[in-house]
């Protein structure tokens, strides 16, 4: 019996795994949506402020072993004009980030709209409220701090969604706001320590936007069809976040 | 429509008008211009305005044109361009004035030549190169509009009716006729397209087709075609190239060389009926396409003698499909040079000493379809193999005669050929043949079919796909081959594939499918918590551990 040495292949290549999740960014214009995705993307931060016109889309692939992680970014103008495009950043969309500057209280009270209109095209996304500047939030009185951190956890409550500050030129909680995210989506463990403390960039997760919380049978059916995807779907560019093999 | 009537009102009159002109011509004119009819003609404004573009670039040409001397006033109704009058028109000049109140009538009997035929020809290309000058861009969509309102006159019913210049010229003709070749060509009879082979079960075409609705689909279909309807093409037949012959000359003869160029009969009367006219003609044809779609009543007589009459030096594709009494005939072997598709499935008579003789001359073949030939051995394959080196078809299947067929015949295509498409089907090929195809040309296999090939085991087909030895497959037949129980690799294969944007069709028995399906499942699973270990270790690294941000995709939507 002749050996194989047919063309050079001598075996099946190796195929990875390929886990594709879609993010939103919704926020008021000027809290650094554009400069956060960039910032998590790229790794470049930009003080000059750039006007969103319309949505700006990024892609971010980490690759762990046999599986690639691809987060596809979607980021939307924050000014009225807009809204009309809220489907591109919602729809399709596993998480739903919602920003407020913890710099602008009015940021924060106008979550209650944007979680709205969100939630009424997406209910099944899991929302995570994020402060932002919070280089900026340690400079002012400490009274404005406790308030605003305590309203933002109240908000995080309502919303049941993890509650993170952060800051895009100080480089504080920029890549776990992404690992929270894919961790709530495939309830991973997570063992990252919450920062609980008034005055620290707060990351509160334990409790929020698990799916436990949220009603069973929605969560359920995304379960399903995060994990167990059927053979026949096609790989990538799937709107859901899945497991293709 | 208009058209009609006039020649309906020109016939009862033309009579008289014999007898008023006191013409030399033995055939008829036909006096328009005062009748009723024409009135109604120019009731209808943009066909006048095409008469007068017309009428204006002819007489532009006739003034460079010294050679015809014929003063055509309404060329454009001027059909069927009766050649004796040009003739006379010609001889007694001085009578023009009054011809030129005349439009020549179309009574040129289709097929009839007369001696004036370069008068004709001439006036003819004037018309046709009048056409050409006068057709801006612009102007066409007009002359869209205009010819929608006409049709070819029926030859049989309505002898001497008028139609359109356009129908004239030579370019515009042949424009048409290929036209209906290619719409013809849909009636070419063939086999049945097969997109996915018949389920054998319903639990089998769910799993083929992963859909209920599909399912009950497939299976219902394959249950109907289990009793299927007896069809016969026994009927006369007609195609509508050969109405385009009848039309008159300048279509016969554009027609001609397209209709004999492609030969094909799916009706024993057609076929008889073309044997016995080409009996009485010296003409041999020589077509590109030779076809016979299940003719099961003819006899090896009748080919013979058409052999006689059509000369295969150009033929390109043969196709007997399923008519089991005739093989090509012995004449032709010389030949088939240009001969790229053989196609004789289902044939009885054909052997290996048939395939030894024919082979000789088949350079250029690359479809062969020998399924169900039983009397086709080993020997008859590798004289193909040998002397057909371009062949990328081959196609040997069959239900019986399995034992007469085996790796021999394999192991010589692949040494000799770059085949492509492969299919042996219900052969006694075993483990050793297929490690030695593969090796010898699996780079070059895209489909597979080695349904009840019942010597394959687990040590050829898994053991080959779990080695690549098929890299560039789209197509792999595995149907009934019991000793196969491993199919990890075809599903490892398929995924790979799937990863390529290539997914490779599997037809499989229900055995077998069920097996890919379970395996598909638990590669899946695995694949899963692979996935979600790797995105747990991911989420839970510490941050100084990030690997370096590499951007993929850099793009804005512009909304």
């Amino acid at each position: 019996m002749a050996t194989p040495s047919t063309g050079g292949n001598s075996s099946i290549p190796a195929v990875r795994n390929q886990v594709e999740v879609q993010v939103g960014l919704v926020g008021d214009a000027q809290v650094g949506k554009t400069s956060l995705m960039v910032k998590y993307v790229q790794n470049i931060y930009d003080k000059e402020y750039t006007q969103t016109l319309g949505v700006n889309f990024l892609k971010r692939k980490v690759s762990i072993r046999s599986t690639d992680i691809i987060f596809s970014i979607m980021d939307l103008g924050g000014q009225r004009e807009f809204i009309n495009m809220l489907p591109i950043a919602t729809v399709g969309s596993s998480v739903i980030i919602f920003l407020f500057d913890l710099t602008r209280p009015d940021t924060l009270s106008s979550i209650k709209e944007w979680y709205r209109q969100a939630y009424g095209l997406n209910d099944s996304a899991i929302p995570i409220l994020v402060g932002t500047k919070y280089d900026l939030l340690i400079d002012l009185d400490p009274e404005y701090q406790e308030q605003i951190s305590r309203t933002s956890m109240k908000y995080a409550q309502v919303m049941n969604a993890p509650l993170i500050f952060c800051s895009t030129a100080k480089s504080i909680n920029i890549q776990k706001i992404f690992k929270i995210a894919l961790a709530k989506i495939f309830n991973l463990t997570l063992t990252i320590p919450e920062i609980n403390e008034i005055g620290d960039p707060l990351l509160i997760y334990k409790h929020l936007g698990s799916q436990q919380h949220r009603h069973h049978s929605k969560s359920q059916e995304r379960k399903n069809r995060n994990i167990r995807r059927p053979s026949s779907s096609p790989s990538s560019k799937a709107p859901s976040p899945g497991v293709n093999t | 429509m208009k058209l009609e009537r006039i020649s309906s009102n020109g016939s009862f009159k033309r009579g008289r008008d014999i007898q008023s002109l006191e013409s030399p011509c033995t055939r008829p004119l036909k006096k328009i211009s005062p009748s009723s009819s024409f009135a109604c003609l120019k009731m209808k404004k943009p066909f006048k305005d095409i008469v007068r573009k017309y009428r204006g670039s002819i007489h532009q040409n006739n003034c460079k044109l010294s050679s015809c001397q014929v003063e055509l006033k309404r060329p454009d109704l001027s059909l069927k361009t009766d050649q004796s009058f040009l003739k006379s028109s010609v001889q007694t000049a001085n009578r023009e004035k009054i011809y030129s109140e005349y439009i020549l009538t179309p009574e040129a009997t289709p097929l009839k030549s007369t001696a004036t035929e370069n008068a004709w020809a001439t006036s003819r290309v004037v018309s046709a190169s009048s056409l050409s000058i006068v057709t801006p861009t612009e102007f066409k969509n007009v002359l869209v509009d205009e010819f929608s309102e006409l049709r070819l006159a029926q030859p049989l019913a309505t002898q001497h009716q008028q139609s359109h210049a356009v129908f004239e010229i030579p370019e515009i003709v042949e424009n048409i006729i290929k036209m209906m070749v290619s719409l013809e060509s849909a009636n070419i009879p063939k086999e049945r397209p097969c997109l996915r082979r018949n389920p054998q079960s319903y639990a089998h075409s769910l799993l083929m087709y992963k859909d209920e609705e599909r399912a009950k689909k497939a299976w219902s279909q394959t249950q109907q075609l289990r009793d299927p309807p007896l069809v016969r093409h026994n009927e006369k037949t007609q195609g509508a190239l050969f109405s385009c012959m009848m039309v008159n000359r300048l279509w016969f003869n554009i027609t001609r060389p397209f209709l004999f160029g492609s030969l094909h009969f799916k009706s024993v009367y057609n076929f008889k009926e073309f044997v016995r006219s080409s009996d009485k003609t010296d003409q041999v044809v020589k077509p590109s396409h030779f076809i016979l779609h299940k003719l099961h009543q003819i006899t090896q007589s009748d080919i013979e003698k058409l052999s006689k009459k059509v000369g295969c030096q150009n033929l390109k594709w043969l196709e007997f499909y399923v008519c089991p009494r005739v093989t090509p005939p012995l004449s032709w072997f010389d030949n088939l040079q240009k001969l790229e598709k053989l196609i004789i499935p289902g044939n009885k008579h054909i052997d290996d000493n048939f395939l030894l003789r024919l082979s000789q001359n088949l350079p250029s073949l690359k479809h062969l379809d020998l399924r169900a030939c039983d009397n086709v051995s080993d020997s008859g394959v590798v004289c193909i193999a040998l002397n057909c080196p371009k062949l990328k078809t081959f196609n040997i299947g069959r239900h019986r005669h399995g034992n007469l067929i085996t790796s021999v015949s394999l192991v010589a295509l692949g040494k000799y050929t770059q085949v492509e498409t492969v299919g042996f089907a219900g052969c006694d090929i075993d483990d050793a043949g297929i490690w030695e195809f593969a090796r010898l040309n699996g780079q070059n296999v895209e489909r597979l079919s080695l349904n009840s090939c019942r010597l394959l085991t687990d040590y050829s087909l898994p053991i080959l796909f779990a080695l690549n030895s098929f890299p560039n497959l789209a197509v792999l037949e595995i149907r009934k081959l019991d000793k196969i129980t491993d199919v990890r690799h075809f599903v490892k294969y398929n995924l790979w594939k799937k990863s390529q944007n290539a997914p490779i069709l599997i037809e499989a028995c229900e055995r077998i499918t069920k097996l890919i399906y379970e395996e598909e499942n638990r590669v899946k699973r695995i694949n899963s918590l692979v996935a979600l270990k790797d995105m747990t270790a991911w989420v839970n690294e510490d941050e100084d551990m990030q690997e370096k941000v590499l951007p993929d995709n850099l793009f804005q939507l512009g909304l």
